[in-house]
C-alpha cells in the first residue's frame, strides 16, 4: 500500500507545520505583549477613562484602525522596509512574523480594549474610593476582572493568525497554507491540499477548545 | 482614638461640606446643577442620612466626600482636613481612612471573599501576615467568616453587601460612606444590613454618612437627616423632629410614603356625607410627646361641637421615640373645624389634610 503522501512530502509537511506554529506563536506573543499595554492605554485615555486624554486616544485609535483596515497581503508588502529593519531580512519565516505581529497587535488591542470596557465601572470606582493608584487599578482590577474576555480575545487572534499565516508564502514565509497553494493547487496534488486543510481545521479546533476551556476556568 | 462622648461639646465635625457646587454638561451643552450650594456637617459618631429622589444630587454629594467627584466650588473637610488642598498621593492616603459601600456591592468577581476584603490592604501595602489577620477580623465582624473562600457569584445579595462592608472596614476607617447600600436588597435583608451598620457604628465608633431614596432607611438608623431636592438641602434636622414636624413639602411627601395614612377610596366612599351647613374633612393627626390621645380627641369634640370619627390609628417609633398617628373624619361647621385645627396646633400636634379627601371632594 502506498502512503497517502510520499516520504519527501511528509517531511515537507512536517517542516511546513512547524513554520506555521512558529509564525503563529511568534506573532501572537508579540501581539499580547504589545497589545495589552496598548489596550490599557486606549481604555484609560478614552473619554470618561482613568486618564482621559484625546491627544493620545485619537491618534492611537486611528493608527490601529489604519492597520486593521489594510488588507493583510498589502500590509505585508507595504511594510517590507520596516520588516528588513526589524528582522534583518524581508523574506523567510522570521520576516513573515513581523507583518503578522503588526496586524495581530492592532487586532488584539481592539479586542482587549472591548474586554476592558466590559468591566463594571462600579468596581473601578470602588478601587478609586479605596485609594488605589491608576496603575493598581489597571493591573489589579481591570486585567484580572477582564481575564475571561482577554483569553477569548487571544483565542480569536490565534485562530485568525492561522488564516493570515497562509498568506506568508507571498514573502517566502512557508507554512502549511503555502504548502497547500504550491503543491495542492499549483501542482494538482489534491491529497496535499486535503491534508493541509484537515490539519488546519484540527489545529483551529484545538485552539478554540483550549481557549474555551480556559475562559470557563477563569470566569467566576 | 477618642470616642465621641469623650470629645468636647464643640468637637470638630467629622465631615464638613461647605457651599458645594457641581454641574454637569450633558448632551447638547445643557448644564445640570447636581449640587447647587450644599453645606452639611456630620458630627463624629453620628449616622447622618441624606434622602432624595433620584437626580436630587445626593449621589454626587456623597462622592464629593472622598473626592471621587470634585466639586466646582466649595470646601470638603474630613476629620478637620481640607481634602481639596491635598496632592494625589495624600488624597489616596486619606481615602483609605474613608470606607465606602455601594448599591451594587462592586466586588471583584475574580477574587474570593477574603481576597476582596484583602484588596484595600493590598493596595495600601499592608504586609501579608497582617492582612490575613485583618481579613479574618473584618469577616467575623460582619458574620461571614465561613464564606472566606467563596466567590461573589456564589453569594446572596445580603452576603455580598456584608463582604462590601467588611472590605470597607478592613483598613479600619473612621468614616463609612453608604451609597444606597440597601437599595438593591429585599426588605428583610435591608433590615439585617441596617442593623449591622448600626451595630458597627456603635462597636467601632464610626461616623456614617448614607444616602438613600427610602425614608424607611432614615427612620431605621439615622440620627439626623437632610432632605435634598434639585441640588439643594431643603430640610435638615434630627430624624424625629423631621418626621414629626416636617416643614418642606418634599419632606412631607417622603414621610407620607413611609408613615403616612392613605385611606382606601372605598372607605372614604362609605363615610357618611356632611349634614346641611356642615363640612367633612379627613385629617391626619400626629402625636409626638406627652399627649394623651383619647382626651385630646374627646376634648376637641366637646369644645368645638364637632363629630370626630376615628378611621384608623397606630403607634410607631422613630429613633427610639414613640409617636402616634391617627386618621380622623371631622364633621362640623367650617369655622368650628378651623378653630379646632388651631387648637391642635397650639397643643403641638401636627395635623395635615389627607390627600385623597381632596380627590373625593373634587
Amino acid at each position: 500500500m502506498t502512503p497517502w503522501l510520499s516520504p519527501m512530502l511528509q517531511q515537507l509537511f512536517i517542516d511546513s507545520a512547524i513554520e506555521t506554529l512558529i509564525m503563529v506563536a511568534g506573532a501572537a506573543l508579540v501581539a499580547v505583549v504589545i497589545g495589552l499595554p496598548l489596550a490599557l492605554l486606549l481604555h484609560a485615555t478614552a473619554p470618561g477613562g482613568l486618564a482621559q486624554n484625546s491627544l493620545v486616544n485619537r491618534p492611537l485609535g486611528l493608527l490601529i484602525n489604519a492597520i486593521r483596515s489594510t488588507p493583510f497581503i498589502i500590509l505585508m508588502v507595504a511594510i517590507v522596509p520596516f520588516t528588513r529593519l526589524v528582522a534583518g531580512t524581508s523574506i523567510g519565516t522570521t520576516a513573515a512574523i513581523v507583518p503578522l505581529a503588526l496586524a495581530s497587535t492592532a487586532f488584539i488591542a481592539r479586542l482587549f480594549e472591548t474586554a476592558f470596557r466590559e468591566v463594571d465601572r462600579g468596581v473601578v470606582e470602588a478601587a478609586r474610593a479605596m485609594g488605589a493608584t491608576r496603575m493598581q487599578i489597571l493591573w489589579k482590577v481591570l486585567v484580572p476582572e477582564a481575564m475571561p474576555g482577554l483569553i477569548a480575545a487571544v483565542t480569536v487572534t490565534l485562530v485568525s493568525l492561522v488564516g493570515y499565516s497562509a498568506m506568508a508564502g507571498a514573502v517566502g514565509g512557508g507554512g502549511l497554507g503555502d504548502l497547500g497553494i504550491r503543491f495542492g493547487y499549483q501542482r494538482f496534488m489534491p491529497e496535499v491540499m486535503a491534508s493541509v486543510v484537515i490539519v488546519l481545521i484540527l489545529f483551529v479546533q484545538g485552539l478554540q477548545s483550549l481557549g474555551d476551556w480556559l475562559v470557563r476556568r477563569t470566569r467566576r | 482614638m477618642s470616642t465621641p462622648l469623650a470629645a468636647p461639646a464643640q468637637a470638630e465635625a467629622a465631615i464638613r461640606l461647605h457651599g458645594l457646587k457641581r454641574h454637569f454638561t450633558g448632551r447638547g451643552g445643557v448644564a445640570t446643577r447636581a449640587l447647587d450650594g450644599v453645606s452639611l456637617e456630620v458630627a463624629p459618631g453620628e449616622i447622618f442620612g441624606i434622602v432624595g429622589r433620584s437626580g436630587a444630587g445626593k449621589s454626587t454629594l456623597i462622592r464629593c466626600v472622598n473626592l471621587l467627584e470634585r466639586p466646582d466650588e466649595g470646601e470638603v473637610r474630613v476629620l478637620g482636613e481640607n481634602l481639596l488642598a491635598l496632592s494625589g498621593t495624600a488624597l489616596r492616603e486619606r481615602r483609605r481612612g474613608i470606607g465606602m459601600v455601594f448599591q451594587h456591592f462592586n466586588l471583584l468577581a475574580s477574587r474570593t471573599v477574603s481576597d476582596n476584603v484583602a484588596f484595600p490592604l493590598e493596595i495600601a501595602g499592608v504586609p501579608a501576615a497582617e492582612r490575613a489577620q485583618r481579613v479574618t477580623e473584618a469577616l467575623s465582624l460582619v458574620g461571614l467568616a465561613e464564606k472566606a473562600s467563596a466567590y461573589p457569584a456564589q453569594l446572596s445579595g445580603g452576603q455580598k453587601q456584608r463582604v462590601g462592608i467588611a472590605r470597607a472596614l478592613a483598613p479600619r476607617p473612621r468614616i463609612l460612606l453608604c451609597d444606597e447600600a440597601t437599595s438593591a436588597l429585599d426588605p428583610e435583608t435591608t433590615q439585617e444590613i441596617l442593623a449591622l451598620i448600626k451595630r458597627l457604628r456603635d462597636q467601632l465608633d464610626l461616623t456614617v454618612l448614607l444616602i438613600t431614596h427610602e425614608m424607611a432607611v432614615v427612620k431605621e438608623i439615622c440620627d439626623r437627616v437632610a432632605v435634598m431636592e434639585r441640588g439643594r438641602v431643603v430640610e435638615e434636622g434630627r430624624v424625629f423632629d423631621v418626621f414629626t414636624r416636617p416643614r418642606h413639602p418634599t419632606t412631607r411627601r417622603f414621610i407620607a410614603d413611609t408613615i403616612g395614612h392613605s385611606i382606601p377610596p372605598g372607605t372614604v366612599a362609605r363615610l357618611p356625607p356632611a349634614g346641611p351647613g356642615e363640612e367633612r374633612r379627613l385629617l391626619q393627626v400626629l402625636f409626638a410627646g406627652p399627649h394623651s390621645t383619647r382626651s385630646v380627641i374627646s376634648e376637641a369634640s366637646r369644645r368645638f361641637g364637632l363629630d370626630l370619627n376615628i378611621i384608623s390609628g397606630r403607634i410607631d417609633e422613630i429613633a427610639g421615640e414613640p409617636f402616634g398617628l391617627m386618621a380622623l373624619a371631622a364633621y362640623g361647621a367650617p369655622d368650628r373645624i378651623e378653630a379646632a385645627l388651631a387648637w391642635f396646633a397650639e397643643l403641638g400636634l401636627t395635623v395635615t389634610p389627607v390627600a385623597n379627601d381632596t380627590l373625593e371632594a373634587a
